[in-house]
């Protein structure tokens, strides 16, 4: 609809837009945390660094020396131990009697910095699994679908309101994460008010695992030889909300849209201090389950 | 609450009384003061009593009224634009005097003005108000020679607006949605054509503009900040008459005339855009277009009895390839009675229909859908005013409406699509409101008005209104239960009493002090987190979870004339508080919620200026130049962290020069000047990775100013010489808009720059400024016959 507005604009007027120097007021360093953990049997990391001034230039400074700690409703305990890259924190399921796993159970991450404490809580939600990964070679749609093959996944959301997903696609084994592949699902639509609950994901949900190009304008269809894999992570309601924010944010491409836009606002965070008076903290902690699958296309 | 109410209604009533009493043995003289070229009724005409050194004027209907004891008095008629006519009567039994002001021809002869001459701005009790005078927007440069009278608005005291291209305004802090604006009194929900380039007001049709800031007469309500009247013309009831006008965007043609002479008239106007012509002959497929119809008649059954019934209708239609549209427009129908009950006690009854609506269409097999929503609105008007003597008048009346909300219907266009027909709750209120005003001046140097309106507003249904667990909770929501309730009855309601008072008191003949206090309640509520309304946000009703929005104003004002009244300056101050002031929580989604009202966040909002205004009306050189210095904050609950932030339509200093000048007969210059403050928006100031998303934060909600605004704007009006003695006249009006081209901020925004490989790279972060239009000449032409 934004966008709209702006052909509108940009074919009948004249506007432009120029770079410009400004002077921001620096905000102050605050601490982040990166707790996005699933059950994959991988390396699980947290992240911890600073935010940083908007023009800073420099890489995010990592923060040591913390203790962070995940346990859960079923009195397990995860130690994430910072080891050779600062700021990341790793528990090693491998080395693990435990694992992180059963759905629906409680985690609480703590995290101990600086004498201060921060806590979050978050739940392991269902996961639909992928029953196939399917190419169909199309002809020329428009500009921006050229001819060529298409990939998508094909899988059905279990009966019941309110699951929340982050498809992730990884094309030849490269994981898809510039802001516009970000994609998210509320039952098997795009967003709450959807209603369309307990069966397979919409078209353009499957359609999401054919990235875009550099420019953003053209769908880059899939060769011979190349190959996709998926993978859905259940993820809780307010994660699907950070996510959409965060989406919101990161795809906001400037230019004409600014002119309709809403106003700048930040992303929400469940990540609390122990202590309402204490250091503010930014970030967010979910517990995914996972489940994947891929093919690779041949003739 | 009840007592003043009381205290109100009996003091109200005694004025009255006593007013009778004494006024038993005296005369009224009473007429319609009209335009002697078109029989157009005057609106403020002073009507002066030169032996009693008292008048009257005009009211928005054109009728006086004056009550006086039997004997001789000369009458002096004055209206800006007319020559000033004087007349002499005995007055020995109560007289219709009906008047016509012959046009000014020529602004040339320098007119004589008599030193008892009576004038408005000091001397009138309005304060705080502004009239626009349209013949003069017309020789304005104008954007895309379109002349429009918002434009002229945004630039007088007290007024700002979000940027160029907008037809937004925000008066006295206040935001754009607490303007009530009507046309022949019904509202307009949206003003805007091409999201804000022009507004919905054809200059051709308007006969008279106010703009009230503050001192609101009680006979209006239901909106916080200002009301902005525009009434059409009536007709030409003696010529017929035609004109039009081609610009470089839009055209327009007027015809007017008697249906039969003296006795009831008719007008009907049309414009239309024609980008999309453009748009054809440059091969796109796309439909771009605005039109505007208006159309009045009038009838005069006799002079006791006069009928109008106006329509308005304008619409803005997009059209991209046939797959996907939308469209919005208001339209509007008013029906009015103006009976004289009896010499002096005039009524005006109006039925009222108002609609505002937009749809969204996308035509495709698996995601089309058709989106529509609107809000209408029926009111029943009766409004009285008793002129019981020169020195008292009472003005009093009734006003019901009834409004249906409609926030979104979505409906599936095919059988395959996606889609489900959802629709979002209609709301329904109804609006009673009754108002008394009485004017009483005390002496010759002080002038008093004194009302209230007393307001109660319901919110009905059929409504089923859900409950919640925690109603601002808008992440994880709960409904616990839902209320049922049947047609009209109530959901919910609100009784406020708005007090107004208004004082001028002379301190010369050539200078007044005056003061205003008023309370406005608005109940409906625009839903929009944006600077800048578009056309595709809704309004709600005060109701269970919305609570009505309140605002105190005071003022005081200084007002001046010089040089035999050619020159009027004001000095106003005003400090306003708003209550309940509604705006939405941090990432609120405003767009087809069905839980819309968690994100409700009522706060407060306070801001406080100081406004100078200088103004000639006469002779060959007019116009206004204004500077205001003000300053609006909010502080919302949960919003920026719940601390005051300042409103993104703040503007610290506001200064403008608007003047045209008559250099021969057949050559008119005009310009425009504005400088203003940048207004505040809000920038990242810090950033941060999470899971290999870069994210900007902010600390502080409209924390970055924009750099100044300013802009000059040049026109010259040609009217030939050869027109003398035609029929057809004809005129050209040539315009600069913004004559140096200067780059002035629409936005600013940030981004992240791309590395030499063309992937973006998080360290390297950029500003950019978008501005709208830069130099812009356009030429209209104008046909008058």
């Amino acid at each position: 609809m934004k966008r709209i507005a702006i052909i509108v604009l940009a074919s009948g007027l004249l506007g432009c837009e120029d770079p410009i120097d400004v002077t921001l007021e620096e905000a102050e360093p605050v601490l982040v945390v990166d707790a996005w953990i699933n059950n994959k049997p991988e390396l699980q990391i947290i992240k911890l660094s600073m935010a940083q001034p908007y023009f800073d230039s420099s890489l995010p400074p990592p923060v040591s020396g913390a203790t962070v700690v995940v346990s859960s409703s079923a009195n397990e305990t995860f130690i994430f131990e910072e080891r050779n890259t600062p700021g990341d924190y790793v528990w090693d399921p491998s080395t693990s009697a435990n694992g992180i796993g059963e759905i629906e159970t409680e985690y609480q991450l703590q995290i101990e910095v600086n004498d201060e404490i921060y806590v979050s809580i978050s739940q392991i939600n269902r996961v639909p699994t992928i029953d196939s990964i399917k190419f169909t070679f199309k002809e020329e749609l428009n500009q921006f679908q050229p001819e060529g093959y298409y990939g998508e996944f094909v899988s059905a959301d279990p009966r019941g309101e309110g699951d929340t997903y982050w498809i992730k696609t990884f094309k030849n084994g490269i994981y898809q994460n510039r802001p516009f592949d970000l994609t998210i699902a509320y039952d098997a639509g795009f967003s709450q008010g959807g209603l369309i609950d307990g069966v397979v994901f919409i078209q353009p949900l499957q359609d999401s695992v054919n990235p875009l190009n550099e420019d953003l304008d053209e769908i880059v269809p899939y060769e011979i030889g190349d190959s996709l894999y998926v993978e859905i992570h259940s993820i809780t309601n307010d994660a699907f909300f950070f996510l959409q924010e965060l989406q919101i944010q990161t795809q906001r491409d400037g230019g004409f849209d600014e002119i309709f836009a809403e106003p700048f606002e930040n992303v929400p965070s469940n990540i609390i201090n122990a202590d309402e008076n204490g250091e503010d903290i930014i970030g967010y902690f979910n517990v995914a389950a996972v489940s994947g699958s891929g093919r690779k296309l041949t003739e | 609450m009840t007592t003043i109410k009381l205290v109100l209604i009996f003091s109200g009533l005694l004025f009255f009384l006593t007013s009778f009493a004494y006024s038993q043995m005296k005369h009224t003289i009473n007429g319609y003061v009209r335009d002697a070229e078109n029989g157009e009724e005057l609106i403020g005409v002073t009507v002066y009593v030169n032996e009693l050194k008292t008048g009257t004027a005009s009211n928005v209907y054109g009728f006086y009224a004056l009550n006086l004891a039997p004997g001789d008095y000369t009458l002096t008629y004055r209206s800006v634009g007319y020559l000033t006519v004087v007349k002499t009567i005995t007055l020995d039994k109560d007289q219709e005097f009906n008047i016509e002001l012959p046009i000014q021809i020529t602004q040339m002869e320098e007119i004589i003005i008599k030193e008892e001459a009576i004038d408005a701005n000091v001397t009138d009790i309005k304060m705080s108000r502004n009239e626009i005078n349209v013949k003069q927007v017309k020789r304005l440069p104008a954007l895309f020679g379109e002349p429009d009278i918002i434009k002229t608005i945004q630039m007088l005291p007290g007024v700002s607006s979000a940027g160029e291209g907008t037809s937004a305004f925000f008066v006295r802090g206040g935001s754009a949605d607490q303007n009530l604006i009507l046309i022949d009194e019904a509202p307009i929900y949206d003003p805007s054509h091409l999201f804000g380039l022009f507004s919905v007001f054809n200059a051709d049709v308007i006969k008279e503009t106010e703009l009230y800031k503050g001192g609101i007469p009680a006979r209006f309500g239901g909106r916080l900040s200002s009301i902005l009247e525009v009434r059409t013309k009536d007709g030409n009831n003696k010529d017929r008459e035609g004109g039009g006008g081609i610009g470089t965007l839009a055209s327009r043609f007027t015809l007017q005339g008697p249906i039969r002479k003296d006795k009831s008239s008719f007008i009907v106007s049309g414009r239309r855009s024609y980008v999309d012509l453009f748009l054809k002959a440059a091969g796109e497929e796309n439909t771009v277009y605005f039109y505007d119809v208006n159309a009045k008649v009038n009838w005069k059954h006799n002079n006791n009895n006069r009928f109008f019934a106006a329509l308005y209708l304008g619409r803005d239609v997009f059209d991209f390839d046939n797959t996907f549209g939308f469209d919005w427009g208001n339209a509007t129908a008013t029906f009015r009675w103006n009976h004289l009950f009896n010499d002096r006690l005039f009524s005006n009854t109006s039925l009222i229909a108002s609609n505002f609506d937009y749809k969204l269409e996308l035509d495709d097999d698996t995601q089309g859908f058709k989106w529509a929503s609107n809000i209408q609105q029926l009111t029943f008007k009766e409004d009285l005013n008793y002129f019981v003597s020169p020195t008292n008048e009472i003005n009093f009346g009734y006003h019901l409406s009834y409004q249906n909300f409609s926030p979104g219907t979505i409906e599936p266009n095919s059988d395959k699509s996606l889609f489900t027909t959802v629709e979002l709750q209609k709301e329904y209120a109804l609006d009673h409101n009754i108002y008394v005003e009485h004017q009483r001046k005390l002496n010759n140097k002080l002038t008093v008005l004194y009302g209230a309106r007393l307001s109660f507003f319901q919110s009905v249904g059929p409504a089923a209104v859900y409950l919640y667990e925690d109603v601002t909770d808008n992440i994880n929501i709960e409904r616990t239960d839902t209320l049922s309730f049947n047609r009209f009855e109530e959901v919910e309601s609100y009784l406020n009493l708005e007090p107004r008072f208004s004082a001028r008191y002379m301190l010369n003949p050539r200078s007044s002090l005056k003061l205003s206090f008023n309370r406005m309640v608005q109940n409906t509520h625009l839903i929009s987190s944006g600077t800048v309304p578009i056309p595709f946000n809704t309004w709600a009703p005060s109701s269970l979870y919305l609570e009505p929005q309140i605002a105190d104003q005071t003022a005081i004002g200084y007002f001046r004339n010089f040089d035999n009244n050619q020159y009027e300056f004001s000095m106003e101050a005003y400090y306003k508080d708003i209550d309940n002031v509604t705006d939405f929580a941090d990432n609120a989604e405003i767009f087809f919620n069905e839980d819309l009202v968690t994100e409700y966040r009522q706060g407060d909002s306070w801001s406080y200026g100081l406004e100078l205004m200088l103004q000639k009306n006469e002779g060959r050189f007019t116009g206004f130049t204004s500077y205001t210095w003000s300053k609006t904050e909010r502080k919302i609950p949960e919003v920026n962290l719940g601390q005051p932030f300042l409103a993104n339509y703040d503007r610290r200093h506001n200064f403008n020069i608007v003047a045209t000048y008559e250099l021969s007969d057949k050559w008119t210059l005009g310009g425009n000047f504005t400088y203003t403050t940048g207004r505040p928006i809000t920038l990242p100031n810090g950033k941060y990775e999470f899971e290999n998303y870069q994210v900007d934060f902010i600390t502080e909600r409209n924390g970055f100013k924009l750099p100044d605004y300013h802009r000059l704007d040049l026109s010259a009006t040609l009217t030939p010489r050869k027109n003398e003695g035609r029929k057809w006249k004809s005129s050209w009006v040539f315009s600069i808009y913004n004559a140096y081209s200067r780059k002035n901020a629409f936005t600013i925004y940030t981004r992240t720059l791309e590395n030499d490989e063309g992937v973006e790279d998080p360290n390297r972060k950029e500003a950019r400024l978008i501005y709208l239009f830069p130099i812009l000449p356009s030429v209209t032409y104008n046909i008058k016959f």
